[in-house]
């Protein structure tokens, strides 16, 4: 009847010594790290956001820092990965969807208050990225647990600061915010359309060396760029 | 709630194979249009326009609707029927037996019709078996209760069936709009990106965490943002609380007259606050009655600022058009960029200006 049937006595083959810890699952490339906008790529230092690791991005209230931490989510989100955005006390939700937050995979707390690391750190249990935006201070320990749920959980971890100085610990990459200037906006005409930042780059432990990177956050066309020809 | 008249075209309510049905909709509101210019389509054979100008103009909401039906009678012999209410929901209910139903009188309206008109019939067969019947016992019943049995959804519909909230979410077609523009071009090639089905581990991973966090700390402490028509940030996306992975769902929305173009701001104040914005010289700056500011922005000072900044760029107002008589608010909008190149929504209304976003 069944082509393939086995017979329940005949013992199996027993596996070659070494094989099993050979055939291990391995981690493809695409399992460590996250997608982003080729864009936020050739920004990155590797080219992508990678799992199991933290990523700090700081600048002042009202700089670009929460408009370029969102856009580290978007493309992420809209190839089905799962986000939570932790302590982002207003969220502008319908500018997050402009920056490409695909908001069928997201979740908001918005005011978790004092329980912002537990349930910073729940999240980071079962959802791929988690972007945080923590009060002010933050203490030493907390960060310690985070990092350690982001790598063990290999999640992505997103942290918004107004200073990097302001996580205690070192990050696999910081991308600080460090001026913008909005275009298309005069005295009494036009209206906002782009806004260009310079946004520093480091990586850890001085393993890539910090630059200057332009980019348009927005684009005129609603998501970031690199600013062409630099 | 904004009152609101609804015009309902039953015969042009399905679409046939030949397409004339969208085409003598599109003839119904250009007949419409000339009447009262603010119409606005919600779904084939459904339209609505705001209620306030054109009932002060052509003396009362009964005398509008009887005039859009006569126009409308060599198009559509007597097969049109208006009514008026507050919110969109229970308007279109109120079109459907020619009624005008008074100001504030919608809870009490909605309170006798059938749960059906919710068209959520898995909710209505449920809601049955309960013993009710009725959207009034429907609002009646406690709404921790209804968020336990029905999640997101049956919150919503909790909400519009006790008047709090005047649309019901899937009553406007969203394509609607494009559709009618896209009667005299040629069909666009239909390419619809499909959406996963079916749940993955990640899903549910992720739907466990967000329980897990609403168990540890409160009920509504995950939310999930749902975006709508509406003309200001603050009204086109809203948070409700997370029931389950099956209600995240977003759909696109079609252009709304009068919102603000994108970029939007990052972050939208659920509580806006208060703005000093003055000239040079320290006049306040206000919006005058035709919508122009009386004097040019110098200084702005925040409500959590110590002192005041320097305003380095400007642009607006734009008044909220469809709003100056949809309800008694005027309101206005202004993008402010200060020294530090901080950009600010700001917002006047009742001679004061109001932050209402950062473009962060």
């Amino acid at each position: 009847m069944f082509a393939f049937q086995t017979s329940p006595d005949e013992p199996r083959p027993p596996v070659p010594e070494g094989l099993r810890s050979r055939i291990a699952p391995v981690l493809m490339a695409s399992e460590r790290v996250l997608p982003v906008s080729t864009d936020l790529a050739n920004l990155l230092p590797g080219g992508s956001l990678r799992r199991g690791t933290t990523t700090v991005v700081s600048g002042p209230p009202g700089s670009g820092a929460l408009s370029l931490g969102v856009s580290l989510l978007a493309e992420a989100s809209s190839s089905g990965h799962w986000c939570a955005a932790v302590g982002i006390a207003d969220p502008g939700v319908l500018a997050m969807a402009e920056m490409g937050l695909d908001l069928r995979r997201a979740v908001f707390v918005s005011r978790p208050r004092a329980g912002w690391a537990d349930v910073a750190a729940e999240m980071l249990d079962g959802m791929e990225l988690v972007v945080l935006h923590p009060p002010d201070r933050i203490p030493h320990g907390a960060a310690r647990v985070l990092a350690a749920r982001a790598r063990e959980r290999r999640a992505a971890l997103v942290v918004i600061v107004d200073d990097p100085r302001r996580w205690p610990l070192p990050a696999e990459v910081t991308l600080e915010v460090e001026g913008s200037s909005w275009q298309g906006i005069g005295m009494g005409d036009g209206r906002l359309s782009a806004r260009r930042c310079e946004v520093s780059v480091r990586g850890r432990h001085g393993k890539v060396r910090e630059r200057i990177v332009p980019i348009w956050l927005p684009s005129p066309t609603g998501t970031v760029r690199v600013v062409s020809g630099s | 709630m904004e009152r609101l008249i609804v015009l309902r075209c039953p015969s042009l309510a399905r679409e046939g194979q030949e397409g004339e049905e969208l085409r003598r909709f599109a003839e119904v509101l250009t007949t419409v249009v000339r009447r009262c210019p603010f119409v606005q389509p919600v779904r084939l054979g459904l339209a609505v326009l705001p209620a306030r100008a054109p009932s002060r103009f052509f003396g009362g909401e009964r005398a509008v609707c009887d005039l859009l039906a006569d126009d409308l009678s060599d198009l559509l012999g007597d097969k049109v029927s208006l009514g008026a209410a507050d919110g969109l929901f229970a308007a279109t209910l109120a079109a459907r037996g020619g009624l005008i139903v008074p100001a504030e009188g919608s809870a009490e309206f909605l309170a006798h019709l059938s749960m059906a008109t919710l068209r959520r019939p898995e909710l209505a067969a449920t809601c049955q078996r309960l013993g009710v019947s009725t959207l009034g016992r429907f609002a009646r019943l406690d709404v921790d209760r209804v968020i336990e049995r029905f999640g997101t959804e049956g919150v919503h519909c909790h909400r519009v069936a006790s008047g709090l909230e005047g649309e019901l979410d899937g009553l406007r077609d969203p394509t609607i709009q494009t559709r009618l523009a896209a009667l005299d071009e040629p069909p666009p090639l239909a390419v619809q990106p499909t959406f996963f089905g079916g749940t993955s581990l990640a899903t549910e991973r992720a739907q466990a965490a967000a329980w897990r966090v609403q168990r540890r700390f409160h009920p509504s402490m995950v939310q999930v943002a749902r975006l709508r028509a509406g003309h200001d940030p603050s009204e086109r996306a809203v948070l409700v609380p997370f029931a389950s992975i099956g209600d995240l769902g977003t759909e696109a929305l079609a252009p709304w007259p009068g919102q603000i173009p994108a970029p939007s701001p990052m972050t939208v104040l659920s509580t806006p606050e208060p703005v000093e914005l003055v000239d040079p010289a320290g006049t306040p700056v206000t919006v005058d009655g035709r919508g122009l500011l009386t004097g040019v922005p110098g200084r702005i000072h925040l409500a959590r600022s110590p002192r005041p900044d320097e305003v380095a760029a400007w642009a607006g107002p734009w008044p909220l058009t469809t709003r100056w008589w949809g309800d008694r608010r005027r309101r206005a909008r202004l993008q402010v960029v200060t020294s530090c190149g901080v950009a600010l929504l700001l917002g006047a209304e009742h001679g004061r200006w109001w932050m209402l976003g950062r473009y962060d």
